[in-house]
């Protein structure tokens, strides 16, 4: 009860002789001091640290905060306004470790005020970035389309003309290429993978036997090769059968040669014949060139020049969702305008990876989106994006400028000098970043 | 494709003589993402968001694969979520149109 009983009774628990006389005379009893506050006891004239070493003597064992369940991680990542990727590496990231709740508060504010800071500004000109970001590491390509043996002896275009390819949107690609993959069961039997290819080439009949013209007899010979149609397992009847229906010319058949008469007897029509001939698709696929077998990852992959994607989706033994083609609009017009928006970004970010450059793919995300945004590819040039600007000093600047500005003459269009182009042309601020920005009187 | 007398025993390229089609659906092709049509009350909720009109939107033919596929009409909103590699997944939404 006395005051010294309490310093005795402080000093006993190793409370300093100085730090005890303090507290009684600021009033404390023991149990006054094991309900106090660290705060209290610095109120009362000790030293913040002399106060902690006291408390923890003498106070309250501070409640060691929970750790939050996983449960609660879940929960509180739900409502975040957060990209998914972002949220999964979330989730792994913490459940790995032990958190309190205030701490994972934190950890999540601090994240989602991170990602608010990395978003791109509005009126941020990143049609203009994306061009310089594409256009800076095509200067560092080559322009030589190697005929390059890349995949095992099949040449595709690479580096610029490729990406130039990509961007104008070219009907047909230089070097349309396919990467067939098949089916489960046959995808590691090289005997019946092989099969398949045969079936799947196209064959002419050139493939198949060699080719003379006989002058003095105005007809054509071909000596069809044993070897070669048995491999491709094609019988003599039908290759002359073929060559009958697609041409309708006179055929007969000697054991393995072949004689094909032309209705005219004259030496352009022979010539004319030799060629047709030579276009005639005895077997396969019309359009698959050339294929080659490459065994990849444990299965058999077929590769080929040439591209016909519609029917190979079709073939027996070919597994058809991993079937791929460099033929953009193909894909556009077999898989639809989503597909072909995928493929123009894999083709443009391959190209470029393949000579070596990093280009970050929102760029390239933004051109497919420009060229893929009305339903249908359309090139950059001025047959497609740059080509349907309103503006009409836009489309002058841009390419045939003549043209342009003699039809807005006769015709009297207006260009509202919305864009871009036109307000440099006019020498007037342009509506992009600070130029999108505008007072507005709030009356009152 | 040619058929016929053959002394082997030829892989069928196309069983039932080019009239099969197997039971491929584009929407399973890797390339190609998920495309829903939207409901009219979705769709209102969708154009009050963004405060926009329904013709600003990108648009897909009707004339597309995929739009044949899920019977989507002109003037149907079609969402589309696409795997980003950057975002994980990224919502698009394209407005149905003749063609």
């Amino acid at each position: 009860m006395a005051k010294k009983d309490t310093v005795e009774a402080l000093m006993k628990r190793g409370v300093g002789s100085k730090t005890a006389e303090t507290l009684c005379n600021a009033g404390f009893t023991l149990s006054k001091l094991r309900n106090a506050s660290v705060e209290d006891l610095v109120e009362a004239g000790i030293s913040s640290t002399n106060a902690n070493r006291v408390m923890k003597k003498i106070g309250k064992p501070i409640e060691k905060a929970k750790e939050v369940s996983p449960e609660l991680i879940d929960s509180k990542l739900r409502g975040l306004p957060l990209p998914p990727s972002i949220i999964d590496e979330l989730q792994r990231d913490l459940k790995r470790i032990k958190l309190t709740e205030t701490q994972l508060d934190k950890i999540l504010q601090m994240t989602v005020a991170a990602y608010e800071k990395a978003k791109v500004e509005p009126c941020e000109a990143v049609g203009i970035v994306a061009a310089q970001s594409i256009g800076e590491p095509g200067t560092q390509m080559t322009m030589r389309t190697f005929h390059y043996a890349g995949v095992a002896e099949i040449s595709i275009t690479l580096g610029l003309p490729r990406l130039i390819e990509i961007l104008d949107a070219r009907r047909v690609p230089s070097t349309p290429m396919m990467t067939i993959r098949l089916e489960d069961e046959i995808k590691s039997d090289r005997d019946k993978v092989r099969k398949l290819a045969w079936e799947i080439e196209a064959a002419s009949p050139l493939d198949v036997g060699d080719l003379a013209i006989d002058l003095a007899e105005m007809r054509i010979m071909i000596d069809l090769s044993e070897k070669a149609l048995s491999q491709r397992k094609i019988a003599p009847e039908e290759v002359a059968q073929r060559i009958r229906d697609e041409m309708g010319v006179d055929v007969s058949l000697d054991g393995l040669k072949l004689i094909i008469r032309p209705e005219q007897s004259s030496y352009r029509e022979l010539l004319q014949l030799v060629e047709k001939i030579r276009g005639v698709t005895l077997k396969g696929i019309e359009g698959i060139r050339r294929i080659v077998i490459r065994k990849e990852d444990g299965e058999y992959v077929l590769y080929t020049e040439g591209s016909a994607l519609k029917k190979i989706l079709q073939c027996k033994g070919v597994d058809p969702i991993r079937v791929k083609t460099n033929n953009i609009n193909e894909i556009a017009d077999v898989l639809g305008i989503e597909a072909a928006r995928n493929s123009i970004i894999s083709e443009a970010m391959e190209t470029l990876r393949e000579q070596g450059l990093e280009v970050d793919m929102r760029h390239i995300m933004l051109v497919a989106d420009m060229m893929t945004c009305d339903g249908e590819v359309k090139q950059i040039g001025r047959h497609g994006v740059a080509g349907e600007k309103a503006s009409v000093l836009s489309r002058a600047a841009f390419e045939v400028t003549v043209n342009h500005l003699l039809e807005a003459a006769i015709r009297g269009y207006v260009d509202e000098l919305s864009g871009v182009t036109e307000n440099v042309i006019v020498g007037q601020p342009i509506q992009l970043g600070t130029g999108d920005v505008e007072p507005v009187y709030r009356g009152g | 494709m040619v058929e016929g007398s053959n002394p082997s025993e030829p892989v069928k390229l196309f069983p039932s003589g080019g009239n099969y089609l197997k039971k491929f659906s584009v929407l399973d092709h890797e390339m190609v993402p998920e495309h829903i049509v939207l409901s009219e009350g979705e769709v209102k909720t969708l154009l009050a968001k963004y405060n926009m009109a329904k013709g600003q939107l990108p648009k897909i033919k009707t004339s597309d694969p995929v739009c044949r596929e899920i019977n989507a009409k002109a003037g149907d909103v079609v969402k589309v979520v696409r795997d980003s590699p950057i975002a994980g997944k990224a919502v698009a939404y394209r407005l149905v149109i003749e063609g």
